[in-house]
């Protein structure tokens, strides 16, 4: 099912019809803001801890609901939309991401300019907030940085982890295991010698 | 910290915990001040929220504007064409390249057949021309043989 939505965005997208337009499948916008849009904030964070940046996070929120909502006649179809949701905000993510290595901007920038503007105070606790999460995931594989994200800064439970990445149970439990063993070392690290 | 809290850390720190069990470790109190730290920075970040919320009518009106914007039909069918004019162009290159490689192979075959029979030719001829060389020399030799006996007959009669 899957497979075959993707396949008719693909051909909404570029031929702008759609095969499967049916009322029952179609989401209302009361079924919209009820379902979809309360996960902003926990896909804004999401999209945060991939980016380390507040405006380009903000800028992939607004991009992944305005998809969905561009979507909505087929969303009904989808069993777990927030697990979806994940999904297309780490594209959208990582898309994001790719795009600025290949202008060669150092994504930081932009968060020296963020402070310079309104309420400094909020937003240099902020930035260093994310900095030290930044600092934190550091070192860490993909796949341990991915269940640390969504255990330890979205509070999923393992469960839910494993279907959001497609992993077995006891994978979830080896990489959330060995995350935290790193971060952990780090914080000896830290309280034994300072560093 | 007593030895449950301690036990209850560890299990955190081997990835044993639930959720429930990680949000009470999370705001307990007997932790060394780099530890409150990191409980305090995970805490903090799953409070983080966007500045502004983004609302149905928001996104009604972005895709309004989406809409409004249609890519011009033209382009599809320009697009339609020069992908066939891309084939039908591969094609008659094929087609040429092909044919002019069938033309080179006849044209060498040809060459080959021509050569063949030349060097079978001359090598007949070069058969001939020996065997009448030798048949010309016995020819000049019995000659010079009838005409040394002639010469002999005319000086023995005078």
């Amino acid at each position: 099912m899957r497979l075959l939505i993707g396949i008719e965005i693909y051909l909404s997208r570029r031929c702008n019809f759609s095969y499967f337009q049916s009322s029952s499948l179609q989401m209302s916008k009361e079924q919209f803001t009820s379902v979809i849009l309360p996960l902003q904030h926990k896909l804004y964070r999401y999209a945060l801890s991939i980016v380390f940046e507040v405006a380009l996070a903000e800028d992939i929120v607004q991009e992944v609901l305005l998809k969905l909502w561009n979507h909505r006649d087929r969303l009904q179809a989808i069993d777990n939309k927030e697990a979806w949701c994940i999904r297309l905000t780490r594209n959208a993510a990582y898309d994001k991401l790719k795009a600025a290595s290949r202008k060669a901007e150092p994504i930081d920038h932009s968060i020296f300019q963020l402070v310079a503007t309104s309420f400094p105070d909020q937003e240099t606790i902020d930035k260093d907030l994310i900095e030290a999460i930044k600092r934190m995931m550091e070192g860490l594989p993909d796949k341990q940085k991915e269940v640390f994200r969504l255990r330890e800064l979205l509070g999923y439970s393992n469960a839910e982890i494993e279907e959001i990445m497609a992993l077995d149970s006891n994978q979830v439990k080896v990489n959330l295991f060995r995350a935290r063993k790193k971060i952990r070392s780090k914080l000896t690290q830290l309280i034994n010698y300072g560093l | 910290m007593d030895s449950n809290q301690q036990s209850d850390y560890q299990k955190y720190w081997e990835g044993k915990t639930s959720l429930k069990e990680e949000l009470q470790l999370r705001n307990q109190t007997s932790l060394s001040p780099e530890e409150k730290n990191y409980f305090n920075q995970l805490t903090a970040f799953s409070k983080l929220e966007m500045k502004t919320e983004i609302t149905i009518e928001e996104l009604a009106n972005q895709e309004l504007e989406d809409k409004s914007y249609k890519r011009p039909l033209h382009l599809y069918w320009l697009r339609i064409a020069a992908g066939f004019l891309l084939l039908v162009s591969i094609s008659i290159f094929y087609n040429w390249n092909s044919k002019k490689q069938q033309e080179s192979l006849a044209a060498r075959v040809a060459f080959d057949e021509a050569r063949n029979s030349l060097l079978l030719m001359s090598s007949k001829l070069n058969k001939g021309s020996s065997t009448t060389t030798y048949q010309l020399k016995k020819f000049s030799v019995a000659q010079h043989k009838i005409r040394s006996q002639e010469s002999g007959d005319r000086s023995q009669q005078n």
